[in-house]
């Protein structure tokens, strides 16, 4: 046995002692009934609840609590089992006689079938002290982005603000913002899926954290601030803030699109993509935060026109053309609301004898005001602002329509095919080949009638690409390379495309008769093409020598002004019905339909 | 013969009665009625409030009201105006509803709070509704 022990120590304390415990417990002790009937309860829950109690009654709790806990009694039935919980921490707002706010908070807890045991307390206190850090925590919550723990939209445009106005009309601003966006990024997320594109874009943000963090603006007078930031999607921001002279903010632009066009590892896999930066600086930042922001934004899309990879330095120029941009796509819209598309076709002749081989339809806008607009203009406009599938259904599905009734007219030879221009956005759309699987069947034209082309540029652009191409070509139909020659791929790349005819650029027709570097580029194409089982149209034929020399030289077809122009559906109706009534080589267009 | 005075709890004069009225008076009110000194301590009890609370003269007499006799009181609503009243040297008499805890049991009472300048003594008088 070890040491003494104490006999008083290990008697119960008397029943007055516990009393006296309870009595004096700093915290609302209470026991009721499962109706409510209060039995017990010391003097601090007689305190608590007394500002609640209707004439100074405590009788019954539920009563008492009738106004802030009106479910207590449901709740209390509930909780029927011995031992079960009531509530814990139930807050209910008082009003105490001195006008204060309190907020109590309620335990209740089931002892056995007739008696609950309660405990009040008084958690104002508590529920402030929540309230704060709820409060902070949110407004930390509402200017950080989420994924990258950095400053979002609000929070730089906060920054941007403060720097405008410490300007004050003071000169040129000692600061700068750029504005990065990644080229292409959705094909990011459609190859690595959404949580690839999330560790993307998080090791984008470790990457311009510390690109900032080797301090390019030193000697400033004030405490540079440096801030980078997301704005959402690919979508981030640098704010250079003490910048020494405008040079130095190409500098850093530069070293950022170097930086961050480094290829990163993820899930094993090296992705490699590039990023364009509009810049605004020096005297044309605007006064207000969030144009600034927008004029970068614009810089931004200069810089991903120009092929991206690069940065744009804002000016107000940029700004006129967005403009003017937006104006074109306001009606552009309304344009294909109100049918003022329409598709002209221009004949592919067979060469030498000239016989209709098919048509290649274009698109053209009748503008109320402006007449005729050139697709150059529109498709690229089409192309950003998403009504490029829509424009592209409506090209191809009116040009299938065409050569269907031109077949029941004059025959299914007259003519054999119809070939549309594929634009770039369209083959990014992966839908694409399904598209043109649905106005194929809506119109019931024999996959073998039509003939897609793309340029060579877009038609060397990665494996998607390709594989979009090889979906297009599964439905049976022919696919062309459009102005051949003008883009990079060589000769060479040819066979490594998925494609059944090239289309020798007017550039080359045009001076073929006296340029013999041009003639014999021509003659190697068609060569190349036709060892790989490949056919060749001639583009831009005007002249009779044209088109002789190239029959000379072996290519297949030819279009051209010494057919025909692109006419209109109606016109070129009437020059088949010409053609097809002479039944004989075509030698010139009808005046009529000049 | 009865020759001892009474009063009741809402008696106007109550304060003049308490003041000269003896032990056995105070014991033969049918109201509690417990006076104490400008320390709080207690040192009247009488009969009908030590039966009510179920504590005895001995318990209570001597010792501090709002910390020890009755922490139950010991809050704004009665501490804090004998409080204020001695501090400002001002008339108390007031009669509120309240609920008393002496051991544990919640009582719905009436309390009358008095104190007087010049008087030697404060009093709280407890009626006790049916």
């Amino acid at each position: 046995m070890s040491a003494e022990i104490n006999a008083e120590d290990l008697q119960p304390p008397n029943l007055e002692a516990l009393i006296q415990f309870l009595y004096q417990a700093p915290t609302g002790l209470l026991q009721i009934r499962p109706d409510g009937t209060v039995t017990m309860m010391n003097p601090r829950s007689a305190q608590l609840l007394m500002p609640l109690a209707r004439q100074g009654n405590l009788d019954n709790l539920f009563e008492v609590l009738a106004e802030v806990a009106p479910d207590l009694r449901a709740m209390v039935a509930a909780a029927a089992e011995p031992g079960a919980l009531v509530c814990e921490g139930l807050r209910m707002p008082v009003l105490t006689p001195t006008r204060s706010r309190r907020v109590l908070g309620l335990s209740l807890l089931r002892l056995e079938v007739h008696t609950l045991m309660g405990c009040v307390n008084d958690v104002t206190h508590e529920v402030e002290l929540e309230q704060q850090r709820l409060a902070s925590r949110m407004r930390d919550a509402s200017r950080t982005d989420g994924l990258t723990q950095m400053p979002n939209r609000a929070a730089v445009l906060e920054r941007l603000q403060q720097a405008l106005e410490r300007l004050e009309g003071s000169g040129p601003p000692d600061f700068a913002v750029l504005f990065i966006n990644f080229d292409r990024f959705n094909r990011v997320n459609l190859t690595l899926g959404q949580e690839g594109g999330d560790r993307l874009l998080r090791m984008v943000a470790e990457r311009l954290n510390s690109t900032v963090r080797q301090r390019d603006a030193v000697g400033s007078p004030h405490e540079a601030l440096h801030t980078t930031a997301r704005l959402g999607g690919d979508e981030f921001v640098l704010l250079l803030d003490g910048l020494r002279d405008s040079e130095d903010v190409h500098s850093v632009a530069q070293r950022l699109i170097d930086t961050l066009s480094r290829p990163y590892l993820i899930n094993g896999t090296e992705v490699h993509i590039s990023a364009s930066i509009g810049v605004v600086a020096g005297v044309h930042t605007a006064s207000l935060a969030n144009t600034v922001l927008q004029d970068a934004s614009l810089a931004m899309q200069e810089a991903k026109r120009a092929g991206g990879g690069r940065h744009v330095l804002f000016t107000p120029s940029i700004k006129d053309r967005a403009t003017r941009r937006g104006v074109m796509e306001h009606e552009l819209r309304h344009a294909l609301e109100q049918k003022e598309l329409f598709v002209v076709y221009q004949p592919i002749v067979e060469l030498p004898e000239a016989r209709v081989a098919g048509f290649e339809a274009l698109v053209r806008w009748q503008h109320p005001e402006r007449g005729v607009v050139s697709p150059i203009e529109f498709i690229e406009i089409a192309e950003e602002c998403g009504l490029i599938g829509a424009l592209g259904e409506f090209v191809l599905d009116s040009a299938c329509r065409q050569l269907m009734a031109w077949q029941r007219q004059f025959g299914s030879t007259m003519p054999r095919m119809i070939s549309v221009n594929l634009s770039r956005a369209q083959l990014n759309d992966a839908e694409i080949a399904k598209q043109v699987e649905r106005v194929l069947h809506a119109t019931r034209m024999p996959a073998a009638s039509l003939q897609l082309e793309v340029t060579e540029s877009m038609a060397a652009q990665g494996d998607d690409i390709r594989t979009r191409l090889l979906e297009l070509k599964a439905l049976g139909i022919a696919l062309a390379l459009d102005d051949f020659g003008t883009g990079y791929s060589s000769l060479a790349c040819l066979g490594q495309l998925p494609i059944d005819v090239v289309k020798i650029d007017r550039s080359f027709v045009a001076d073929a008769e006296t340029n013999l570097h041009k003639r014999v580029l021509i003659e190697a194409t068609v060569r190349v093409a036709r060892s790989l089982g490949m056919r060749t149209t001639a583009e831009g034929v005007e002249t009779d020598g044209q088109a002789a020399l190239l029959t000379t030289l072996g290519c297949d077809k030819g279009q051209g002004y010494l057919w025909s122009r692109p006419m209109t559906a109606r016109a070129a109706t009437q020059w088949l019905a010409a053609q097809s009534e002479a039944s004989r080589p075509v030698e010139a267009v009808p005046a009529s339909v000049r | 013969m009865n020759t001892e005075r009474t009063v009741a709890f809402a008696d106007a004069a109550v304060f003049d009665f308490l003041e000269r009225a003896s032990d056995a008076e105070l014991d033969g009110l049918d109201f509690g009625v417990i006076g104490m000194d400008d320390a709080s301590h207690v040192t009247r009890y009488n009969r009908f409030e030590s039966v009510a609370a179920g504590l005895s003269p001995e318990r209570v007499l001597g010792h501090a009201l709002f910390t020890v006799v009755a922490p139950c009181m010991n809050n704004f609503m009665i501490a804090q105006r004998f409080e204020d009243a001695l501090e400002g040297g001002s008339t108390l008499d007031d009669t509120i509803d309240y609920v008393l805890t002496l051991r544990m049991r919640p009582v719905k009472v009436k309390l009358r709070l008095l104190a007087r300048t010049g008087s030697a003594l404060r009093y709280v008088l407890v009626h006790r509704q049916a």
